[in-house]
């Protein structure tokens, strides 16, 4: 069976797809980087408990990371369904079951974090490793959708199995993908817990606090297991879309030769305890990582989809709507968060 | 079709969006409602300065968070996985159509959860002013989000102007965006005092928890007159849409309605019981009987709403099943299985089982399952391969609660043969013909000619239908009228009215009705009438003495009540009845012949309903078959004739459906039984010609009764009088037609032999026929022309008819649909008993110049009709 005769038809986009792909990359940037908080946060936790040790200071910051993290995986779900609705509607389907089971596992997932953050200690570790397995679980699931979704090649097996328990498991690709993602959000939350005690509790910006350093160099360690996992997940991927990073496609070689460079001057700066340059370089390396990620995804599709020729109906007042009450909701933010901070507000003790 | 369709074991797919939606919407309404209620009780506090109040706020806010937040905010992305997974058509409409509806949505959700953190987490830190600030920032943007969604939710429902325009903000702020808006508004702020309640249960002391349960049992109360109010208005903004039909016929959103009404009432006097200061664990019975009933009253409320939506899933736009509606014009005329992605092959030229699964899947399965909620088995075990291919033709067209059915007639075919034979396992039939027993016809040896009197008698309907299943209901009871003339052979001949007694008797085998069918046990029930066992509505018995009939020209007796049974039980739909003549003087017996009753049970009822047939696999009503036409009947008409039935008081169909057969009137505004009765299942019926007659009438050409066996049969079938079904019940219901049933059994009715629906004279049944004048123009044949010929009225029908000489039509032509020559499956010639023995030619009395039937000499013109001698017509002397 061909499987391009199975790619739904799409729906016509509002405005031209270039404004979804930014919005896309804007949001799921910052989606990634509180999703990496929240997992390696989740992991951290759980290994400190296993281990016996004392629950880390940032325990009771999970919970908000988890409500931050689907806060801010809407956008980016919501934009990729603009884009790839057809694609990511059917994997869904395809993985129902796992799909669906996200939600309740979440719930759980949130629950018992709070449980961890605020519970008796012993039930606390018990429900920091709960935590974790299941946060691990969810992003397994995701990593797999975002996989299914890339092969028609694989969804004739609906044919034989319509109740929604397809997986990729036989593609090395997907695991490296996962591991990829794991051990970024280890390292992202070395740089947090290191931008925790840096930035709240600054003594001397010259000194940095023992848990600056600890936390930058659980960033530095884990990005070196990072760019070998890299490496590996390039090499999982088929030929052709391996191959334009290595030099077919100009663009997709240099955000390669980029997020190299830069991954080995995270791995600098961190070792060298520059908290803030680390941070900024992140976020340009997570961004070329989105990139990257992207050109993966076309690669992929190329046989079958580009979003690119998606038909248009073009509507720009309800655009107009959004950027104004995103204006409006970021000026309140920044009033909540002014004066969250102002101490002329807080009451006397 | 453009998706594949998701199958879960043991579970399916609308249920999971009615859970996940149901828990979601309560928590999201307490989100809304929750924030007003913090932040005005906060202020309250701050001026009343009440430090408990305001730890009671704080409290809350916890709870509050813990509930919204985490259950509430994962539950609303989960209802995106869920529709996405089961709707996913609709679901990409949504998406594209309302992208920055949704971003913008999103805005207010970030604006909402980092408010509500740093409410919780700036409690008794902030100072008052920001911190009520900071409330009501939240509180605002939790309001504005149910503003986006109301937007896209109403949308759904009541998609206005957006269908034509397709805009954006046609599309969202649709006829039901403001109505539905301060609907849920006011469903909110009552659901906050709910919950505020569980809150208030936890305060320790007795005198302030008190305090605190009556001031949310106000929050619980006060939101009523708004409720009450929108409700209304949203109420009528969706019947402007949708129809009120959605109320008459669609039962569950009734039922829905009534429930969500009936939780309302109690919500408003469990916030009033609430004001009574109660111990404290009977404060926790009461706090939690009233949240969980929180939770039904938004299920039903929703449950409603979204099956008032129905067939659509945008209405007016998208089908459940993610047919477009501008797409199924076309789907049923080219095909579904061509236009589908998600087929196993290119579409054949004959659809088999195989593909008829996959059309299941996709246009069946997104609302039905295989042995679970909404069950395909449990509504389709009635039927075979005609009956589901019934179903299939007529779904979504006097119910419009399901969509048609999108794609060709071969490919219905195999969708039903996969439901019938995949599905519920049936086999197809055996085509083994039924054995039919002949009869004894024999004719006496009788020279008409030294003869005196001639003795002519039929029944007056070539075939009698009734039903058999009486403690259940009834259509029609066991009535033969048989009618006979007298005529005085000589010349001129003489119709003999005075001095003679008429009197017929059945042949023995049908002597006792009574013991055959309940027909006598539920008279009373039924009629209103003690009847003896054996005697009929008025008053015969299938043994008795005739009646001079009011025309004054012959005699009858009315309403037999005889039985297409043996007294052995076997079926025999044309039991025989000598009828004789005496002399009232001397009882000289003076002539004597013999007629055939015919009725017949073999009503294809259970052909779509299911049960199988009662007696020897050819006819009669089961139990079964009776109660699924019961049910039908009960759940789209909302009657309760089973649970009457049950109770002891079955009903006939005429007890409120007007029937000028039984001369009832039934109840006013109700369509006639045959207009109701042929107007409903013509849309359902597959064929055009005389096999969609056939399937119901006793009329089968494999069946056990073949009713249709005058000499008419020989090149016409039911429709060529009678028009095809859609012409029959078009005929009926325009009579109808102001009364409130009639349009929508009609709007999806296509004339077949007639051009327009505008060109059918209107007919009223039983009393205007097919006019035998239309085809045989003055006695003469000249054209096939009977439909849409309709007798001005009952006293010029066939059966009621004379000729100049008062001899009825019947008479010599025997019975409608039995004309002379007969041909009857029990016997050739059983109907043609008269003709054989005065004549010995099967045709009409006289014929071929056997004028000595009655007459001495053979006349030279045409005294009963025009051209009855088939040369140029002399007209009788003297006129």
């Amino acid at each position: 069976m061909d499987p391009s005769q199975l790619i739904p038809d799409p729906d016509a986009l509002q405005v031209p797809w270039i404004i979804f792909q930014i919005l896309l990359i804007l949001t799921f940037v910052c989606h990634l980087l509180l999703m990496n908080l929240m997992l390696g946060g989740s992991l951290l936790s759980a290994g400190r408990a296993l281990s016996g040790q004392e629950p880390p200071e940032f325990k009771t910051k999970l919970p908000i990371l988890i409500a931050l993290t689907i806060n801010f995986g809407v956008p980016p779900l919501l934009f990729v369904q603009v884009l790839f609705g057809n694609l990511l509607y059917t994997s869904s389907i395809l993985m129902g079951v796992f799909w669906i089971s996200v939600i309740p596992v979440l719930i759980l997932a949130y629950y018992t974090a709070y449980g961890a953050a605020k519970g008796r200690p012993a039930a606390a570790r018990v429900w920091a490793v709960v935590s974790a397995l299941l946060l691990l679980a969810i992003s397994f699931v995701f990593s797999s959708n975002m996989t299914l979704m890339l092969k028609p090649e694989t969804w004739p097996e609906w044919f034989g199995n319509p109740t929604g328990t397809i997986l990729v498991l036989d593609d090395p690709m997907l695991y490296a993908r996962w591991l990829h993602f794991i051990i970024a959000s280890l390292a992202v939350t070395g740089l947090g817990t290191a931008g925790l005690a840096g930035w709240t509790k600054r003594a001397d910006p010259d000194e940095p606090v023992p848990a600056v350093r600890a936390g930058l160099k659980l960033f530095a360690y884990a990005t070196m297991v990072q760019v070998l996992i890299g490496v590996w997940f390039l090499l999982t991927l088929p030929r052709e879309v391996m191959m334009a990073f290595m030099g077919q496609s100009m663009y997709a070689t240099v955000l390669l030769a980029l997020g190299i460079l830069l991954a080995l001057a995270v791995i600098f700066t961190a070792m060298r305890s520059k908290l803030n340059l680390t941070a900024v370089l992140l976020a340009v390396l997570v961004t070329v990582m989105v990139l990257m990620r992207d050109v993966v995804r076309g690669g992929y599709l190329a046989q079958y989809f580009s979003y690119a020729n998606l038909p248009v109906n073009l509507s720009i007042s309800p655009l107009i709507l959004f950027v104004a009450i995103l204006v409006a909701g970021l000026v309140c933010l920044g009033w909540m968060i002014k004066t969250a901070l102002d101490p002329a507000q807080r009451k006397e003790a | 079709m453009n998706y594949p369709t998701w199958l879960p074991t043991g579970v399916d797919g609308g249920s999971l969006i009615a859970l996940i939606a149901v828990l979601h919407v309560y928590i999201a309404h307490l989100a809304v409602g929750g924030g007003i209620f913090l932040v005005v009780t906060e202020m309250l506090a701050v001026r009343w300065n009440n430090p408990r109040l305001l730890d009671y706020v704080r409290r809350h806010t916890w709870f509050f968070l813990l509930v919204t937040m985490v259950f509430g905010g994962v539950s609303g992305v989960g209802i995106w996985f869920i529709i996405a997974l089961v709707q996913p058509a609709a679901t990409s409409k949504l998406i594209h159509e309302f992208v920055f509806g949704w971003a913008t949505e999103w805005v207010f959700f970030i604006v909402e959860i980092a408010a509500l953190l740093f409410y919780h987490y700036l409690f008794g830190k902030l100072k008052d002013r920001p911190h009520i600030i900071i409330g009501w920032i939240y509180a605002a943007a939790a309001w504005a989000s149910l503003f986006i969604i109301n937007g896209i939710l109403s949308f759904m429902l009541t998609p206005g102007r957006w269908l034509e325009t397709g805009n954006f903000w046609h599309g969202f702020f649709n006829p039901g965006f403001f109505p539905s808006l301060v609907f849920r508004t006011a469903l909110a702020l009552t659901v906050a005092g709910l919950f505020g309640l569980v809150t208030a249960l936890r305060e320790p002391d007795g005198q302030f928890r008190a305090l605190l349960t009556r001031y949310c049992a106000i929050w619980i109360s006060l939101p009523f007159v708004l409720f009450v109010l929108a409700g209304w208005w949203y109420r009528s903004v969706i019947f402007n849409v949708v129809g009120k039909d959605i109320l008459d016929h669609l039962p569950r959103v009734v039922n829905n309605m009534e429930l969500f009404l009936w939780i309302s009432i109690i919500l408003i006097a469990g916030g009033i019981i609430m004001l009574i200061r109660w111990p404290r664990p009977m404060g926790a019975l009461l706090t939690a009987v009233l949240v969980v009933l929180g939770l039904g009253w938004f299920g039903a409320f929703e449950y409603a709403r979204e099956n008032a939506r129905r067939p659509y899933v945008i209405y007016g736009y998208m089908y459940s099943n993610s047919v477009l509606a501008a797409e199924a014009d076309r789907l049923r005329e080219d095909g579904w299985l061509g236009e589908a992605k998600w087929k196993p092959n290119a579409a054949t030229p004959e659809p088999t089982i195989a593909e008829g699964e996959y059309i299941f899947a996709h246009q069946c399965q997104i609302c039905h399952t295989v042995g679970g909620h909404m069950d395909i088995l449990k509504r389709t075990a009635q039927f075979d391969v005609f009956g589901m291919v019934s179903q299939l033709t007529g779904q979504g067209k006097v119910n419009t609660y399901m969509p048609l059915f999108f794609g060709t007639e071969k490919e219905k075919r195999a969708l039903a043969e996969f439901i019938v034979y995949g599905l519920n396992g049936k086999e197809p039939p055996a085509d083994t013909p039924l054995e039919i027993p002949q009869l004894n016809a024999d004719v006496p040896a009788l020279d008409i000619t030294a003869e005196e009197y001639t003795l002519l008698a039929w029944n007056d309907l070539g075939m009698h239908c009734m039903s058999d299943a009486d403690d259940l209901w009834l259509f029609l009871p066991p009535a033969n009228s048989l009618w006979a003339q007298l005529i005085k052979r000589g010349d001129p001949p003489e119709v003999i009215t005075e001095g003679v007694i008429l009197e017929y008797a059945v042949e023995p085998a049908h002597a006792h009705p009574e013991e055959q069918v309940g027909f006598w046990d539920w008279a009373d029930e039924l009629f209103g009438a003690e009847l003896e066992p054996g005697f009929g509505l008025a008053g015969k018995r299938v043994t008795g003495q005739m009646d001079p009939a009011e025309n004054a020209v012959a005699y009858n007796a009315e309403l037999i009540p005889v039985v297409p049974y043996t007294d052995q039980g076997s079926f025999r739909p044309y039991p025989r009845f000598t009828i004789t003549a005496r002399d009232t003087a001397s009882g000289e017996l003076l002539a004597q012949t013999r007629v055939v009753a015919p009725t017949s049970t073999e009503i294809g009822c259970m052909n779509c309903h299911g049960g199988g047939w009662r007696v020897e696999d050819r006819a009669g009503f089961t139990r079964e078959t009776s109660l699924n036409i019961l049910r039908a009947h009960d759940r789209l008409s909302g009657t309760s004739l089973v649970a009457e039935a049950e109770a002891g008081q079955p009903h006939k169909c005429q007890d409120c459906h007007p029937d000028p057969v039984l001369g009832a009137e039934g109840l006013p505004g109700l369509l006639n039984l045959p207009a109701a009765i042929h107007g409903f299942h013509a849309n359902y019926l597959p064929y055009t010609d005389g096999a969609a007659c056939v399937s119901c009438h006793p009329s089968r050409p494999n069946g056990a009764t073949l009713c249709l066996r005058g000499r008419h049969r020989e090149f016409a079938d039911c429709t060529t009088c009678h028009g095809s079904i859609a012409d029959h019940a078009l005929a009926l219901l325009k009579h109808e037609a102001n009364k409130p049933g009639a349009a929508r059994l009609m709007r999806n009715l296509e004339p077949v032999y007639i051009d327009s629906v505008e060109a059918i004279n209107p007919r009223l049944p039983w009393m205007q026929e097919p006019d035998c004048l239309g085809c045989h123009q003055e006695y003469q044949f000249k054209d096939v022309a009977a439909y849409n010929n309709w007798t001005p009225g009952g006293d010029l029908l066939y059966r009621n008819r004379t000729d100049r000489r008062g001899i009825m039509c019947a008479a010599c032509h025997n019975s409608p649909h039995a004309v002379y020559p007969a041909v009857n499956i029990y016997n050739a010639n059983l109907d043609n008993y008269q003709p054989l023995t005065y004549q010995g030619i099967a045709g009409t009395i006289g014929t071929e110049a056997s004028c000595y039937v009655c007459h001495l000499t053979v006349p030279t013109y045409s005294g009963h009709h025009l051209h009855m001698l088939k040369v140029e017509d002399n007209p009788p002397p003297g006129g």
